[in-house]
């Protein structure tokens, strides 16, 4: 893999579900199907593991850093969810009352980081803040009208506004005011008023939605779903009316802007991808990951390679590697470098144990 | 340790079953006068050799809300009937200038021809198209297939 440019870590712990950053970058969670949460910091120019937090009982399916306030939020498959925080050498965590019958299997902090959402199997998302009279995390669901297992969420800037996709087909925007710690959301382009709860508006696509992602301004939404499709909403332009791209590729797992007009998805086809919104139309542009030179097999015909095995009397070595960086599915695109707005460098995680950093600058397609 | 670990008969009961709330998702199709491609336009586009207009007959109104299989089968019957009078070196050229809508239905018919008329001739012409099909609309277009809930 030397010839490939992007850099790339092996971090040797297995299949990575989720990965998490800090504020200077200096510092990675990772949670590696187990459950249990590493936490890598970069010394001497290597990751070493200064933290396992090991307080889930079942695999852990989300983990979401606080940069604000550096708190890690974690949940997982044992239906339970945890805020850690760092105090004292050691990260301590605290149980956050969920209320779910079923696996948790997303978390995100709001904007703020005053509350945060966590999805489950139960057909219902948490939103969950801090009670200070009770010195607990408490929670307000939403319910309706979700009808299946929740896969992912994603807060509007504003810190109300909470974008849900779940395995009913369906990507939807739900309020999720909390008169506790929120002030009063000011009207924007997906509607007037936001009581809990309030569903703002529907989606429906043909898969189950795997990642949704709000643009950096909050006006525009974007969600792949497993018909291999990428979905746009434009709310400053119909609120009600998504565009459909469906790609050649295997479908998307992630989806992240990365300005307010391009964004990034990646997925089983191994590869990250970019796309544009031009002129209020979604339209792809290219995989980011550059294939490396031709491989040395060279055998391009069944009846050559038994040709060359009667020649030899040998096989050669099938080359089964993945002409793409990752050998396997990519799980999540976080932002690394840049700012909100314009992502200069971002990070892959997927199923081969990899976590690769690719860097947008000098772009053609960005400038 | 429990005593009756090797007893498993409790998990025999189907929990979700119980459930108030609970969801079923072919409860969403609604269900519509199951149309299917219309026949006789179809046969007359045979009839005088016009095999692109009767393949894009044949991709319009798919019956995948109708809860009747019958009408399912015999409109997959009638498409499957059309791609096989394609010759093996025109299939490409067709399956260009399809739309990706288009693509999509017609993967849907190939596989239910897979399905139910499974002998060798039909089945060489299908994998032929499915094989240009993957060429221009991708895995995409499998995966459609797939994941998708309107079956035919």
């Amino acid at each position: 893999m030397s010839g490939v440019p992007v850099q790339h870590w092996n971090f040797g712990i297995g299949p990575i579900t989720c990965h998490a950053w800090n504020k200077d970058r200096t510092q990675i969670a990772v949670s590696a199907s187990s459950n249990e949460i590493h936490i890598f910091e970069w010394k001497n120019g290597d990751w070493v593991n200064i933290h396992t937090l090991s307080e889930h009982d079942l695999p852990v399916t989300g983990l979401d850093w606080g940069v604000k306030t550096n708190r890690i939020v974690s949940c997982s498959q044992d239906k339970n969810a945890f805020v850690w925080t760092f105090d004292k050498g050691t990260w301590k965590p605290e149980l956050v009352l969920v209320r779910f019958n079923r696996a948790a299997t997303y978390v995100k902090w709001s904007p703020l980081e005053n509350k945060f959402a966590v999805g489950s199997g139960a057909k219902l998302v948490s939103v969950c803040y801090y009670e200070k009279e009770n010195d607990w995390w408490v929670s307000k669901q939403i319910k309706k009208p979700i009808r299946s297992t929740v896969t992912c969420l994603d807060w509007h800037p504003n810190n109300v506004l909470l974008a849900i996709g779940s395995c009913d087909f369906k990507c939807r925007v739900f309020s999720a005011y909390v008169k506790e710690v929120d002030e009063k959301p000011s009207p924007n382009p997906w509607g007037q008023k936001m009581p809990f709860g309030q569903l703002m508006s529907e989606y429906s696509v043909g898969g189950w939605v795997h990642r949704v992602a709000f643009s950096p301004s909050g006006c525009r939404l974007a969600f792949v779903s497993h018909d291999s499709s990428v979905s746009f909403v434009d709310s400053t332009v119909d609120n009600t009316k998504s565009q459909h791209l469906r790609t050649i590729h295997l479908p998307f797992t992630t989806v992240e802007w990365v300005t307010e007009n391009s964004l990034v998805t990646a997925g089983h086809d191994c590869s990250p991808v970019l796309f544009v919104v031009s002129q209020d139309v979604l339209k792809e542009v290219c995989k980011l990951d550059i294939p490396s030179a031709a491989k040395s097999s060279t055998i391009n015909s069944a009846l050559q390679m038994f040709k060359n095995i009667d020649r030899n009397a040998a096989s050669e070595k099938v080359n089964v590697a993945l002409k793409t960086l990752h050998q396997n599915r990519i799980t999540q695109i976080l932002p690394h470098s840049g700012t909100t707005g314009n992502v200069v460098k971002f990070t892959t995680c997927g199923t081969d144990g990899i976590i690769a950093l690719w860097d947008l600058k000098n772009h053609p397609s960005l400038a | 340790m429990a005593k009756n670990m090797q007893n498993t008969a409790y998990r025999k009961l189907d929990v979700d079953a119980f459930d108030p709330e609970q969801y079923n998702e072919n409860d969403d199709s609604v269900e519509t006068p199951g149309l299917g491609p219309d026949q006789h336009t179809i046969q007359s586009f045979l009839a005088s050799s016009r095999l692109q207009d009767a393949l894009h007959a044949s991709l319009l109104t798919p019956p995948l809300d109708t809860k009747d299989q019958g009408v399912k089968d015999r409109a997959t019957q009638l498409v499957a009937k059309v791609l096989q009078s394609f010759k093996t070196t025109e299939i490409e050229a067709a399956v260009q200038k399809l739309s990706i809508d288009e693509a999509d239905i017609l993967m849907k018919y190939v596989y239910k021809a897979m399905e139910i008329q499974a002998d060798a001739a039909i089945c060489q012409s299908l994998l032929a198209w499915h094989a240009q099909i993957v060429a221009k609309f991708g895995h995409g277009c499998i995966i459609r297939v797939l994941s998708g809930r309107q079956r035919l």
